[in-house]
């Protein structure tokens, strides 16, 4: 049976290190921060410079792709970062080795993701109001129907590039946080795909962020029905969230056949 | 009554990624063992011998290659986290989270076994003021000493009361007094709760105090079970010193004549030489005028038999 105490242990432990280490704090506030700035205020230059309908609106989507983004950009580097902070603190055999099941310490870290990238948005929901001439209650809205299937593609990438890590170690590090910002241009966060060229739209169109960024471009500017893309959004990044975390876990217990004591090597 | 039993538990970990499989090598080959409840088992063995890889094995951090384990009558490839719940377990190459305090560290490993909060705060407090840490209990982890990081892990080994313990290397870099202090520890939990343990250590004297057991791992084989003091005995040679006042020379004719192994430092010689054979060798340098005027006896020690299972390692 899966116990609750395990999961808050887990969700703890990363708290106790977050509480305590501002500079990690400040890392996942200041980011989201810049690119509210940067993208905003170039997504106001944008609208006010041009009266072409497709930059209708462009500032708002502008401002809520870099919300949405944090789900799955920031969101997965936290929960790469949580096993990560296990292998380079040589906690992995000692962790490991107590009553913990993998389905625990999955959603204990889920739980922290979650925690922390809502701590980051609404950071960023704050700057928002102060620094942009925009209605609280109607972004606030259309983050609403846009975050959840976001929230789960944060979970795909996260476990998916712990799939890397929990294969080959402290030595996949840096692949797994590249992976994770590989997708940002085949997502359209910040852009339509329709830019993009015929191979990276096919790309795209296996990735479920585009439909929910398509989504909510169709709704925003264009005011258009977003349920078609939500739903495509939805289904798709249900089925990686599950194939990410059932990756992981595969991975890990094939870790255990060469032992979790050379991850940290 | 035995509490965990290891039947022909062998690991074989290869290199390279298949189909491309370079080599391959046997950590451990088909070692069988039982652990008894109350009882301390050691596990000994040079560097390379197969220990950790056993040790790693009961834990479920590492997956055998073949062999069965089982526990409190369980399975542990199938109840491994029922099993773990009664298990504790420490080592001196493994570390805590170094940015959470030693007291944020237990509470969180507290947690995962389970305990109740008046549990975990009662536990806590007995152990670091125990192992002498309890001054530190707010400094984060990473900024302890070595023998403070140390205790910190026996602690979390004995902190939801296990019925198990196993111990990688417990006394490692503690101070001679802390070692003896955790060593009537480990005692005095088998007398007053009867946990058993398993221990790996390089301290032979420790061993020898501690346990009540040792299986001794050479390249992977289990190639002695036996108690520490028979283990002992089995090594045939003693050390004899003799303190030579007249003819040293013609005493020293006799060791090489004899082919015996031996030392001379000015007048005293030390030579080692099979127990039975003494009596027949002081006779025969009595014969031949040689005049001794101290002698000592050393028996052989769990020491002297782990030097021996050494040697051979490094000679095959």
């Amino acid at each position: 049976m899966i116990s609750c105490a395990s999961i808050w242990a887990i969700v703890l432990r990363h708290m106790y290190v977050w509480r305590r280490d501002v500079n990690a704090l400040l890392f996942h506030v200041y980011w989201p921060i810049l690119d509210i700035l940067t993208w905003g205020y170039l997504g106001m230059w944008i609208q006010q410079s041009s009266q072409a309908a497709q930059f209708h609106n462009y500032e708002m989507v502008a401002l809520l792709g870099i919300i949405l983004w944090q789900f799955v950009g920031r969101g997965a580097n936290i929960i790469l970062a949580s096993f990560t902070e296990e292998l380079w603190s040589g906690n992995i055999v000692s962790l490991f080795s107590l009553p913990l099941r993998m389905v625990e310490w999955v959603c204990g870290v889920i739980i922290f993701y979650a925690i922390m990238t809502f701590f980051a948005i609404l950071v960023s929901l704050t700057i928002i109001v102060l620094f942009y001439d925009v209605v609280m209650h109607e972004i606030f809205l259309n983050f609403l129907i846009f975050f959840p299937p976001l929230f789960l593609c944060g979970i795909w990438l996260g476990f998916t590039a712990l799939q890397i890590l929990s294969t080959l170690g402290k030595r996949g590090g840096e692949m797994g946080f590249v992976m994770i910002w590989l997708f940002l241009p085949f997502s359209g966060a910040y852009y339509p795909t329709d830019i993009l060229p015929h191979w990276g739209q096919v790309m795209s169109r296996l990735l479920p962020m585009s439909y929910v960024f398509q989504g909510m471009r169709a709704y925003v500017m264009h005011q258009q029905d977003p349920t078609i893309y939500l739903i495509k959004g939805y289904v798709l990044s249900a089925l990686y969230a599950v194939l990410g975390v059932a990756g992981f876990i595969y991975c890990f217990n094939r870790s255990k056949i060469k032992g979790l004591a050379r991850l940290t090597d | 009554m035995s509490i965990l039993k290891v039947q022909n538990l062998t690991k074989t970990f290869t290199s390279g990624w298949w189909p491309f499989v370079q080599s391959s090598y046997t950590a451990v080959k088909g070692i069988s063992f039982h652990l008894n409840k109350g009882e301390i088992l050691g596990l000994l063995g040079p560097n390379g011998a197969g220990k950790t890889t056993t040790i790693q094995m009961l834990l479920g951090t590492l997956t055998p290659t073949s062999g069965s384990i089982s526990c409190f009558g369980q399975d542990f490839a199938q109840h491994r986290i029922e099993i773990l719940q009664r298990i504790g377990y420490a080592s001196g190459y493994d570390r805590l989270p170094a940015r959470l305090t030693v007291a944020e560290n237990l509470d969180v490993i507290g947690r995962i076994y389970t305990m109740s909060p008046a549990q975990r705060s009662e536990q806590i407090e007995t152990l670091l003021k125990f192992f002498g840490v309890w001054e530190v209990r707010n400094n984060q982890t990473g900024t302890l000493s070595a023998g403070q990081t140390t205790r910190v892990m026996l602690a979390k080994a004995f902190l939801a009361n296990p019925d198990v313990v196993l111990l990688d290397e417990p006394t490692a870099s503690l101070d001679p007094d802390i070692a003896y202090e955790v060593r009537q520890f480990i005692l005095a939990q088998r007398q007053q709760r009867g946990v058993a343990l398993i221990i790996t250590s390089h301290n032979m004297a420790e061993v020898t105090e501690l346990c009540d057991r040792v299986l001794v791992l050479k390249q992977g084989s289990l190639i002695a079970d036996s108690k520490p003091a028979e283990l002992a005995r089995s090594t045939a040679h003693v050390r004899l010193q003799l303190t030579i006042t007249q003819n040293l020379e013609e005493a020293l004719t006799c060791l090489r004549a004899a082919r015996i192994i031996h030392a001379i430092k000015d007048n005293h010689i030390t030579l080692e030489i099979d127990e039975v054979a003494i009596a027949p060798f002081l006779a025969n340098l009595s014969a031949q005028g040689i005049i001794y005027s101290q002698i000592s006896i050393d028996k052989p020690t769990l020491e002297d038999y782990f030097l021996r299972v050494a040697k051979e390692q490094r000679i095959l």
